[in-house]
């Protein structure tokens, strides 16, 4: 079980699962997103687009994230020519309410370092590895929720400069495009 | 907040005059290294177990 005291994680036991292979439940999963919680417990299982990876207490097995990963790719592109390099995409990433904006202990004060961050690392060394052992892939990508930006920042995601051309589609609406390379 | 990526079906497309600038910063980027040693500065115990963790160290 984490151990937390006033917004302090001195102890974080995780299980990491496919969402296929969870055995508990997703229903009381909440990041405070209707949309996301959803898609998570209504639509994750069923959609082929991608793999959704559960992280759980060890010992409780509430849910504190799951991530969901597709394939996808950076696309260089003029009038005449197109070129891919290939990526994997985080298309969700979401953390329960009960385990937001609790700070983990670091020797380094001035970083804010949450539970958050150390699942995203972990899912970050997830993919890495699937790009070293299973499919490669040079960058990860994501569309990041403005209220989230600074999270990828502060885990050295980039974002694509003035060149990116994004698509018109009225689900991204303020989404901000963001790139790390492997 | 939630902390989260949001769905889309846009593809990530860049100019192809940039692609010679952007590959050669991203060929330099140390980003994932500096991301795990970031965690190297943790000392609460986390233990991460499951799919691909080899030694289920998050540090």
């Amino acid at each position: 079980m984490a151990k937390i005291d006033n917004d302090i994680c001195y102890e974080l036991n995780s299980n990491v699962s496919l969402l296929a292979d969870f055995c508990g439940s997703t229903l009381e999963f909440s990041c405070g997103n209707a949309e996301i919680d959803r898609y998570f417990k209504e639509s994750a299982d069923k959609d082929c687009d991608c793999v959704t990876y559960v992280f759980s207490d060890t010992d409780t097995g509430d849910i504190i994230a799951f991530a969901s990963l597709r394939c996808s790719g950076i696309i260089f592109q003029d009038s005449n020519h197109i070129e891919l390099f290939p990526a994997i995409e985080i298309r969700y990433f979401a953390t329960d309410e009960r385990f937001q904006h609790i700070q983990m202990q670091t020797d380094l004060p001035e970083d804010r370092y949450c539970i958050s961050d150390s699942v995203f690392c972990e899912l970050m060394r997830m993919i890495r590895d699937i790009s070293c052992r299973t499919v490669g892939a040079e960058y990860v990508v994501l569309y990041s929720v403005p209220s989230a930006v600074g999270f990828y920042r502060r885990n050295l995601f980039e974002e694509f400069n003035e060149a990116f051309t994004p698509e018109r589609h009225r689900y991204i609406n303020d989404c901000l495009p963001m790139y790390l390379p492997l | 907040m939630a902390v989260l990526a949001k769905p889309n079906n846009s593809a990530f497309v860049v100019s192809a005059s940039k692609k010679e600038e952007f590959r050669s910063k991203s060929k330099d980027s140390d980003s994932f290294n500096r991301l795990m040693e970031r965690t190297a500065h943790v000392t609460s115990a986390v233990r991460f177990d499951g799919v691909n963790s080899k030694n289920g160290k998050n540090r």
